[in-house]
């Protein structure tokens, strides 16, 4: 059936058979790719690390790009809340546990810091680097990890 | 003198409190979060209200993915396909109206409420 209909129309004029063969093969690897169960089940694709890097750089800076400042700091939140959320609900472990200081406004800094100290770990998501990050930075003390 | 007293000790307690010594960020409220992703919804994509909004939202999505994936608990919803921030600032709007109680909660806990009711896991996925 699939490949019935990927037949080309037969008014179309190929000059020979071999480029019929190679256009028919050509649609029949896209037509694969388009169906595949991969695309089909395709999730939300993780942030890039070097994407979350090149907003966070400047954050901080007086006169920093607003997008980049406000998605910088917003993406950062969002993950601390789902991180306070999730390890309350399910009873997991935290990953870092935040002093009593006031140190949000320290986090695209420490975000970015650790990037550039692990240059190995570029190619994993962001929201790895974020929570090793923070993990580094604010450990939690070993009497409270489960907490 | 005993007042001063009674206040510096009150203030000492409050300061080396457990619950100020486990300080965590301070959950964004639904009210909050939902006026932000009403300019995605309804008004200017490009507002810095709608960049809160998106990246609140994404940093939330992929924090949840990273901790499922990471704990290997099972997944409580499963987007449909990528780039649906939008859609899925609309579907957040929609349950905040109709439960006027999440207001005051966290956004983050509405959010995943409304993410576990728009696209809940069909069995093959959960298995995977």
């Amino acid at each position: 059936m699939l490949f019935k209909m990927l037949s080309p129309a037969p008014n179309l004029n190929f000059p020979s058979e071999a480029p019929m063969k190679k256009f028919t093969l050509l649609l029949v690897v896209l037509s694969l790719f388009v169906a595949s169960p991969v695309m089909a089940q395709k999730q939300v694709e993780l942030e890039t690390t070097k994407y979350l890097y090149d907003t966070c750089k400047n954050a901080g800076v007086k006169g920093a790009n607003a997008y980049n400042a406000i998605f910088c700091r917003t993406f950062i939140n969002g993950a601390m809340n789902a991180h306070v959320h999730l390890s309350s609900t399910y009873q997991l472990p935290r990953q870092y546990c935040l002093p009593m200081a006031d140190v949000e406004s320290k986090i695209a800094g420490i975000f970015t810091k650790y990037v550039e100290e692990h240059p190995q770990y570029l190619n994993k998501p962001a929201i790895f680097n974020l929570y090793y990050a923070l993990h580094g930075a604010f450990p939690c003390p070993e009497t409270e990890p489960s907490k | 003198m005993k007042k001063l007293t009674l206040l510096l000790v009150v203030l000492s307690l409050l300061v080396a409190s457990p619950v100020m010594a486990q300080k965590q960020v301070e959950p964004v409220t639904t009210q909050y979060l939902y006026n932000s992703c009403m300019d995605v919804a309804y008004k200017d994509d490009t507002l810095t209200t709608s960049t809160y909004c998106r990246a609140f939202i994404q940093g939330a999505v992929n924090a949840d993915k990273h901790l499922t994936s990471y704990y290997n608990f099972p997944k409580r919803y499963c987007l449909p396909a990528a780039n649906v921030e939008k859609e899925i600032a609309g579907i957040f709007i929609k349950v905040a109206e109709e439960n006027p109680i999440f207001f005051k909660k966290p956004a983050i806990s509405t959010l995943y409420y409304a993410l576990q009711n728009a696209f809940p896991c069909t069995e093959s996925q959960l298995s995977k």
